[in-house]
């Protein structure tokens, strides 16, 4: 090839790379121009979520469980402070903000004058406008004049050291070297922050170009941080307002009067919803609480469930008990808005797209009266002289509808203010699952045969419908069930031995009383009676068989398919050997929560359908269907076990409780429990004399619970299922300690 | 020949060229800096001004003696970047050397005085059109290719590569022992990526990050915008552009180009792309191409070998890093640190470019050895 075609070559082939190049570019200006622009655009607005109001939760009569209120913050905008200083332009008079050099990385002191204007006008004619005197705003919230200046400056040197950690950082990661030379200058500084100037500093010729892409870096974090408003203070509704949930406290109304127009550069207000709870600790783990999202891991699993969500930090989301199971109703849907960047970088400018849809109401069956008056009866059984275990005194109680399930009052001991110390009350929430998770897989690995143990009570855990704990004596009526179920005669004139241990060694003694039938040992709650008869040699294999599967049939030992978020399951040995049929026909060695028995009383009261208990009547408008499943009872069975549990009210463990003028006309059928945790102490049958159901309990050592359950009548009013139980007690017993508020509550629900 | 006679024989249309790209260069970084702290366009102006004045001088001196001087220029070329790589600022392997208060990029500088000492080696010699004489010549690039590497400035080092191939291929090295020597070098290459530890990882993962862009369209957009948020950005700033530029009621060039990193420098192509549109993008590449033109127009009106070579040197250097640049820029090639040639913003970048230009400016002047050539005219 001769010299002069080679250059020729070398020219063509340079020639077709830049023509590709040029088609390229080409391609991407006439053909990629829409999408470019799309891209831009996607760039320079975000699409953010409006949060959406929260459904109300409400009792029967229509009164507020828990709200959205509205409540004001004073919010802090860096980017506004830091162009508070404006000017205005004498030829159109549009209002020229002018960065205030402090916070621009800038050495001049003072902020200088615009040179041009927009409208063509340049030089002289910029009017600066007076910067804005905080002194109203600082003397409505009430704090001393200078205070708000004096914390805005200090935010702002917070914001500058992030946005130059981040540069800093931002560098680093790119040119080669240099993240050696931060590394370096961080272990000299003992793990503290560089400025991205002394990383520059220090790496020097190095970063030149790259000091550019520096200074891109802060432009665009400073956007970012400028652009992020903090609140500085929150202003409530007024304490103590029960219903006037909208009203705002003095203050907030103020400041939103005085930053109505925006004035306070730096400064805004932002109205946002927080969630109220008009009874605070009354009904707390019932109601439960919301939170915000606490990690990206629970924001993720939320994602999961629910579809792509909100970042806005108002997002609420059902941490316990009916917030958290009628979670999808309630949180309604959120809205998008389209954000994009004003002048000054932020995304400021906001629109609504889509606006958003408030969530579902939920309604539920309760009476917050008859919550109420069950509260103050069991605080005040909880926290009788000398009745104080260890820790808060604990108790919990619930009123059942007997036909539907309907769930008609709850009360818990001790309780919590689900208002305010979000934080607080959340974490505690976790500790207490940790607790009660913990509690199960050691009730798991402690296999059959062993007496589970219950949970440590928890102040956020239902003692309603958490917590399970072994019922007693409150058990029997299911025993005696299960054993007439099987066949097996109970016998009719049975001669107890009483606390007499060398005539009748074994598990479990019981107190002094005469002979006792099926009815009777009901009523004076023979231990030995039942006890006898489920591990009767005859029937022992049988009644392996028939305890189980009738605890089944009620509902023992597993969950009631309740509207309630973390139900406690209960326990119950499926295959019981003779020591353990002992056991549990006298209520130990199982679990049981107070929902559960409330349920199953319910279906002895209405003669053999066993109901899902119910808290919500109405969700969003819909009413909740009930259900029930049915219960095999043998009408002769149940005859001699409602006799029973009549007796313990009219001349057992729980007579004369329910001989009161305000209970005239009113049936109950009950029966006391007095059960020991983890049926220790009276096992070996040498230790201090426990009985655990009749009057000489003052010698025993406890803890124990104390149950009342059962079910009360009267013409022309609905009837009702009932279960109380008091926890870790020292000493008592249920049919002289959890009746009377049983015998309460009883009252205020037929005389309501 | 006197000095007013070389000015007259000079090939002036490429410092005319040049200086209309300086311009063109200068007023685009004026638009891409806008609103910074760093007041680029006047320093790339002052640089312009620095670059000229040194184009100057090299015109003044015959270029035959800068040729005798390649040896010298060379080791001194490689005295300097083995220096950069053991005293970097900062105890980091740096690309910059600090002479008073300047900074200067020894690679740079390396690309014209490889051009001049394989100009120098190919002159007088048909060694090269063997595949044994390729040695030397490939040595004397692989030498700085490798020092320019490890500093490590992949952009540059790459740059050698076109420069070599350009000359031996002008000078007349057979196409089959340069297809032997591209196979062996691809190979090479393929081999050093895959071993671990000698390329950084910032530039492995541009390089993957250019590799993957056209799989599965989601993942190869997220992808893109993590590895290779540069190349996106600067393709939707020339997207922007249009036929005639971004308008100002569109917010403008600056608005257009505010999210191209490095928008002042590698990618200020984006940033003119965006301002003046494809019109304008197209006269820029008539620019070019005219610009190249001149410059082999040189070569070829010589027939002194060291002139003749150096003049297609320059040409590959030019070339190379226009086209590598744009192709960049337009999201044709990996993202790597080459400048487009009087365009972008640095000093180094632009005084060696106006070296050139005055080395070339001499070599067009200079009376023609013609080797009998009026002996033997008809
Ligand atoms: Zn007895």
């Amino acid at each position: 090839m001769r010299p002069e075609r080679r250059l020729l070559v070398l020219y063509l082939a340079t020639v077709a790379a830049l023509a590709a190049v040029w088609l390229r570019v080409g391609f991407l200006q006439l053909f990629g121009h829409q999408q470019a622009v799309e891209d831009a655009r996607t760039q320079r607005e975000r699409l953010a979520d409006v949060a959406a109001g929260r459904g109300r939760i409400v009792d029967a009569t229509g009164e507020t469980l828990a709200v959205d209120r509205a409540a004001v913050r004073l919010v802090f905008v860096p980017g506004e402070w830091a162009s508070r200083h404006r000017y205005r332009c004498g030829a159109c008079g549009t209002i020229i903000p002018r960065r205030d050099p402090r916070w621009a990385g800038q050495t001049t002191k003072a902020p200088t004058p615009p040179s041009r204007c927009s409208c063509g006008a340049k030089g002289q004619g910029f009017e600066p406008l007076p910067v804005e005197d905080l002194a109203p705003l600082e003397d409505a919230i009430g704090l001393p004049a200078g205070t708000l200046a004096g914390a805005a400056d200090d935010r702002m040197r917070d914001v500058l050291d992030q946005i130059e950690i981040e540069v800093a950082e931002g560098v680093a990661g790119r040119p080669p070297g240099t993240l050696r030379a931060l590394q370096r200058l961080r272990r000299a500084e003992r793990g503290a922050p560089v400025p991205a100037a002394d990383v520059i500093a220090e790496l020097g010729p190095e970063l030149e170009g790259r000091d550019f892409y520096a200074e891109d870096l802060r432009v665009q974090r400073r956007a970012d941080h400028f652009g992020r408003a903090t609140a500085m203070m929150t202003f409530h509704t007024p304490t103590g307002a029960r219903l006037e949930v909208r009203a705002l406290s003095p203050e907030a109304e103020r400041i939103l009067e005085l930053d109505r127009d925006q004035r306070y550069r730096g400064f805004r207000t932002e109205t946002f919803t927080e969630r109220w709870y008009p009874r605070h600790g009354l009904l707390a783990q019932c109601i439960g609480v919301v939170s915000p999202f606490r990690s990206h891991e629970e924001r993720l699993a939320y994602f999961k469930r629910f579809g792509r969500d909100m970042h806005l930090p108002d997002v609420r989301v059902g941490r316990l008990g009916l917030e958290a199971a009628y979670e999808s109703v309630l949180r309604g849907t959120p809205g998008r808005a389209r954000l994009a960047r004003d002048e000054d970088g932020l995304f400021s400018r906001r629109t609504v797209v889509d606006a958003p849809r408030r969530g579902g109401d939920v309604t539920l069956h309760l009476r917050t009266d008859l919550c109420e008056a069950l509260h103050h009866s069991l605080r005040a059984a909880a926290t009788q002289e000398g009745f104080a275990g260890e820790g808060d005194a604990s108790a919990g109680g619930i009123l059942m509808d007997a036909e539907t399930g309907a769930v008609l009052a709850v009360a818990e001991a001790p309780s919590f203010d689900p208002n305010g110390r979000l934080d607080e009350v959340t974490s505690r929430i976790d500790d207490d699952e940790a607790v009660a998770a913990e509690a199960v897989a050691r009730r798991e690995a402690r296999g059959e045969g062993e007496p589970p143990e219950p949970p440590k009570p928890a102040v956020t855990l239902s003692r309603v419908t958490r917590l399970d704990v072994e019922p007693g004596s409150a058990m029997k009526p299911f025993s005696a069930l299960a054993i007439l179920g099987a066949g097996h005669p109970i016998p009719t004139h049975y001669a107890c031995a009483g606390r007499d241990a060398r005539v009748e060694p074994r598990f479990p003694r019981c107190h002094p009383h005469g002979p006792v039938d099926c009815v009777s040992g009901l009523a004076h709650s023979c231990n030995r009676l039942f006890a006898d008869t489920a591990s009767d040699r005859a029937y022992r294999a049988v009644h392996a068989v028939a305890f189980p599967t009738t605890a089944a049939a009620f509902g023992f030992g597993l969950r009631t398919g309740a509207d309630v978020f973390g139900e406690g399951r209960g326990a119950y040995p499926a295959t019981p050997s003779a020591p353990l049929l002992r056991q549990i026909a006298i209520g130990q060695a199982v679990l049981v929560t107070p929902l559960q028995m409330a349920r199953a009383c319910a279906a002895l009261a209405n003669g053999g359908r066993l109901p899902t208990p119910r808290f919500a009547s109405i969700v969003d408008g819909e009413p909740v269907p009930f259900e029930a499943v049915p219960v095999e009872l043998g009408a002769a069975a149940l005859e001699q076990v409602r006799a029973g549990m009549r007796g313990c009210v009219t001349f057992g463990t729980a007579r004369g409780v329910f001989d009161r003028p305000d209970l005239a006309g009113v049936t109950v059928f009950g029966k006391s429990g007095t059960a020991t945790v983890g049926a220790r102490d009276w096992m070996d049958g040498d230790s201090d004399w426990v009985d655990p159901d009749g009057a000489d309990g003052s010698r025993a050592k406890g803890p124990w619970h104390l149950w009342f359950v059962g079910w009360a009548s009267k013409p022309g009013a609905r009837t009702v299922a009932f279960a109380v139980v008091l926890h870790s007690r020292r000493s008592g017993v249920g049919g002289e300690h959890a009746a009377p508020v049983v015998a309460d509550l009883l009252a205020a629900w037929f005389n309501r | 020949m006197t000095l007013s006679e070389r000015l007259r024989r000079a090939p002036w249309s490429l410092p005319v060229l040049a200086a209309a790209l300086t311009a063109v260069g200068i007023a685009t970084i004026a638009t891409a800096a806008e609103g910074h702290r760093v007041p680029y366009a006047w320093l790339q102006t002052r640089w312009a001004a620095v670059g000229l004045a040194a184009a100057l001088l090299v015109l003044a001196a015959p270029y035959g003696r800068v040729v005798s001087w390649a040896p010298v220029l060379y080791v001194l070329g490689l005295a300097a970047l083995v220096l950069v790589l053991f005293k970097g600022t900062g105890q980091s392997a740096g690309r910059w050397i600090g002479i008073g208060s300047f900074r200067v990029q020894p690679s740079e500088f390396m690309k014209p005085i490889l051009v001049v000492m394989l100009a120098a080696t190919l002159r007088y010699s048909s060694e090269h059109r063997r595949l044994g004489g390729l040695v030397k010549p490939v040595a004397l690039t692989l030498v700085p290719f490798l020092l320019v590497m490890r500093q490590p400035d992949l952009g540059t080092a790459i740059l050698f590569v076109p420069i070599a191939f350009a000359l031996l291929f002008g000078a007349g090295a057979r196409l089959r022992h340069l297809a032997v020597l591209a196979t062996g070098g691809l190979v090479a290459a393929a081999l050093l990526a895959l071993v671990p530890g000698v390329l950084k990882d910032y530039q492995r993962d541009r390089i993957f990050g250019f590799l993957a862009q056209h799989g599965d369209a989601k993942e190869a957009k997220a992808l893109e915008r993590s590895q290779n948020h540069q190349s996106y950005q600067g393709r939707i700033a020339i997207g922007l552009g249009g036929v005639t530029g971004v308008g100002d009621d569109e917010g403008g060039p600056e608005e257009a180009s505010r999210d191209v990193p490095e928008r002042h420098s590698d990618f200020v192509f984006a940033v003119f792309a965006a301002k003046h549109g494809f019109l304008g993008v197209t006269l820029l590449f008539v620019l070019y191409a005219a610009f190249l033109g001149a410059l082999l127009s040189v070569a070829s009106r010589l027939r002194e070998p060291s002139g003749r070579f150096l003049a297609v040197g320059l040409f590959a250097m030019f070339a190379a890093q226009i086209v590598i640049n744009l192709g960049m820029v337009a999201g044709l090639l990996p993202v790597v640190g080459v400048p487009a040639p009087f365009l972008t913003y640095g000093g180094s970048s632009l005084l060696v470019s106006w070296l050139s230009i005055g080395l070339l400016l001499a070599v067009g002047s200079d009376p023609p050895v013609e080797f009998g050539r009026t002996t033997y005219a008809d």
